[in-house]
């Protein structure tokens, strides 16, 4: 699969990240190479294997419905860049009606 | 001109998310509550901070096997959860734990038998997730303030297929479904605290047709008779977009209530893709069966279940006992009272017809000052013929202000029924010479004739009079008189 300047777009629009246009050759090359590289996975034959999702043996971990300790709120909000009223304040982001 | 609904039959499918009543969070011990202050119910694990690790709560997977089982689904034997992939700032970790593959309930139906016409409803699938938190937009400066409390709060996400045909149809479901949920204590189901939410999937085809036409969904849905009105406006637009030549797109619109119309949200093309993949933090879980036979012991009285012990062994109307089990509090109420004085038909009766007389503009039973204990001393005070049901009413109606023992307000009113038959036969001898035209009445055969006489001892005992001994003094007396 060859990786388009629109793939390198739409997926900065999903993460919210913004790059400079003059830097997306370098990222479509980047992108490119990481798939081509994880690509070669696909050339094993794997008719008849499960696919994996976790690499370890664990099976049902659970904990009982019980109520421990919760941060102060003060705590919570300790790392945020901002806040306002007891929240965290942040950029405003809108589901976009394209 | 014929109308909308006869040239178009509506295809409807709808998503409910309910909250469920756990204690805490879905991978965290923080409490599960609505209305704490801003971010007080927080933890490293629900503000998404690096490192830390998610344990799934076991009663929400227990309420959810609980609901596939009301529901008559398939319980996945190994289920797991899957990472929801979105950028938005009431989700911090960035993406919402899930499940997209292999959904703990896979099917079941819902039938209408409370408030619709007994059509039967598919479910596709009931899957677990976690709640996002708060965003609120500030009025001015471009900022959001974000309340992470609800973050991680257990979800069951319920899907059904387009098996709904009207607005009305899907009133009912959302009825029906909300009473199930609540009757087995899975969710309280308050729209208001946003405890179930919906999304709406709407499409219109040519009546006596049957491929779907493309559909829009619906989001901003804030109380069943918004989705009702919703569902209806949204069938009028597409027939109007399909009338004139037009074609409906595949988009999702806001429903604005006050103004009763929709406006776009996106279309198909910026729908977003989430990337689900499996979370390597959560193992999958198996379902064995001894599991899911302990849920289904502990599982409380399916609603159809309940409506048919109420007819059947305590001889309720249909009507009495439906009016019971569609509300889970008043229901409760109900067993409570008729757990302590054993009498069920009466219990009802009081309940539905003295206590709701007395119960104006919206009040909960859960706020009511009366409780089972005050109605079942009155049934039993009637019962023993201490008090006639006219003057229990009166105790009722002065409980319902002060909700001291029947017995002292007896005491203080004077209330204690007359059934001293001596006394009530000088009574009503005197009733009958006072009305000899009732007497002349009563000997030829009209009975109705008998309440001018009982209706003069009932003064006379200023109410207390026991109706039943008065009856038979009157029907003995007649023989002689």
């Amino acid at each position: 699969m060859n990786i388009s300047k629109e793939d390198v777009v739409k997926t900065l629009r999903l993460a919210r990240l913004e790059v400079p246009e003059s830097e997306l050759p370098d990222l479509v090359r980047e992108f490119d190479s990481i798939v081509k590289y994880v690509e070669a996975v696909a050339a094993v034959d794997l008719r008849g294997v499960e696919p994996l999702s976790h690499g370890g043996d664990a099976r049902d971990v659970f904990r009982d419905d019980v109520v421990t300790p919760s941060l102060p709120a003060d705590v919570a909000l300790g790392n945020a860049p901002d806040t306002a009223g007891g929240c965290f304040r942040v950029p405003r982001v809108i589901a976009e009606p394209s | 001109m014929s109308t909308t609904l006869e040239r178009w039959e509506p295809v409807i499918g709808l998503e409910v998310h309910v909250q469920l009543g756990t204690a805490t969070k879905m991978f965290c011990g923080c409490r599960n509550l609505f209305g704490a202050p801003p971010n007080a119910l927080t933890c490293p694990v629900c503000l998404g901070l690096p490192g830390a690790l998610p344990v799934p709560n076991r009663r929400a997977a227990e309420l959810a096997i609980r609901f596939g089982l009301a529901v008559g689904g398939t319980i996945a034997e190994v289920t797991r959860f899957d990472r929801k992939q979105y950028f938005y700032p009431d989700l911090p970790k960035g993406y919402q734990i899930s499940q997209d593959k292999g959904p703990i309930v896979t099917g079941g139906t819902v039938t209408t038998s409370f408030f619709g016409d007994g059509k039967t409803i598919r479910l596709i699938r009931a899957h677990l997730e976690e709640d996002a938190g708060k965003g609120q937009h500030e009025e001015s400066g471009g900022s959001t303030l974000v309340d992470l409390n609800r973050c991680g709060i257990p979800l069951l996400e319920i899907v059904s297929a387009p098996d709904l045909r009207s607005a009305e149809d899907a009133w009912a479901y959302l009825n029906e479904l909300r009473l199930t949920l609540r009757t087995l204590d899975i969710s309280e189901c308050d729209m208001e605290k946003g405890s179930l939410r919906c999304d709406v999937n709407v499409s219109i085809r040519p009546r006596g047709t049957t491929p779907f036409g493309d559909r829009v969904e619906l989001k901003n849905l804030n109380s069943f008779r918004g989705v009702e009105r919703a569902i209806r406006h949204e069938i009028e637009r597409q027939a109007a977009l399909l009338e004139a030549g037009g074609k409906v797109e595949l988009e999702t619109r806001l429903w604005d209530d006050e103004k009763g119309e929709s406006r776009l949200m996106r279309k198909k093309e910026s729908a977003p893709d989430y990337r689900y993949f499996p979370d390597p933090d959560l193992p999958p879980f198996a379902v064995g069966r001894a599991w899911v036979d302990r849920v289904a012991a502990e599982a409380p009285e399916l609603p159809l279940k309940r409506l048919e012990r109420y007819t059947s062994v305590y001889g309720l109307s249909d009507y009495d006992a439906k009016v019971l089990i569609t509300d889970p509090s008043i229901c409760r109420y109900f067993e409570e009272t008729t757990a302590l004085c054993n009498d069920p038909k009466n219990a009802a009766n009081w309940i539905t017809s003295e206590l709701f007389g007395l119960m104006k503009g919206g009040v909960s039973i859960d706020d009511v000052k009366v409780r089972p204990t005050h109605i079942a001393e009155l049934v039993a005070l009637v019962k023993d013929g201490t008090l006639n049901v006219r003057s229990a009413r009166e105790v009722l109606a002065k409980q319902y202000e002060d909700p001291r023992p029947a017995k002292e307000w007896v005491e203080k009113l004077g209330l204690v029924q007359v059934s001293d038959r001596d006394a009530l036969v000088a009574i009503v001898k005197k009733g009958m010479e006072m009305n000899p035209k009732a007497v002349a009445d009563l000997k030829a055969g009209k009975e109705k004739a008998a309440g001018a006489i009982v209706g003069y001892a009932m003064k006379e005992t200023k109410g207390r009079g026991n109706p039943a001994i008065l009856n038979e003094i009157l029907a003995e007396l007649l023989k002689t008189f």
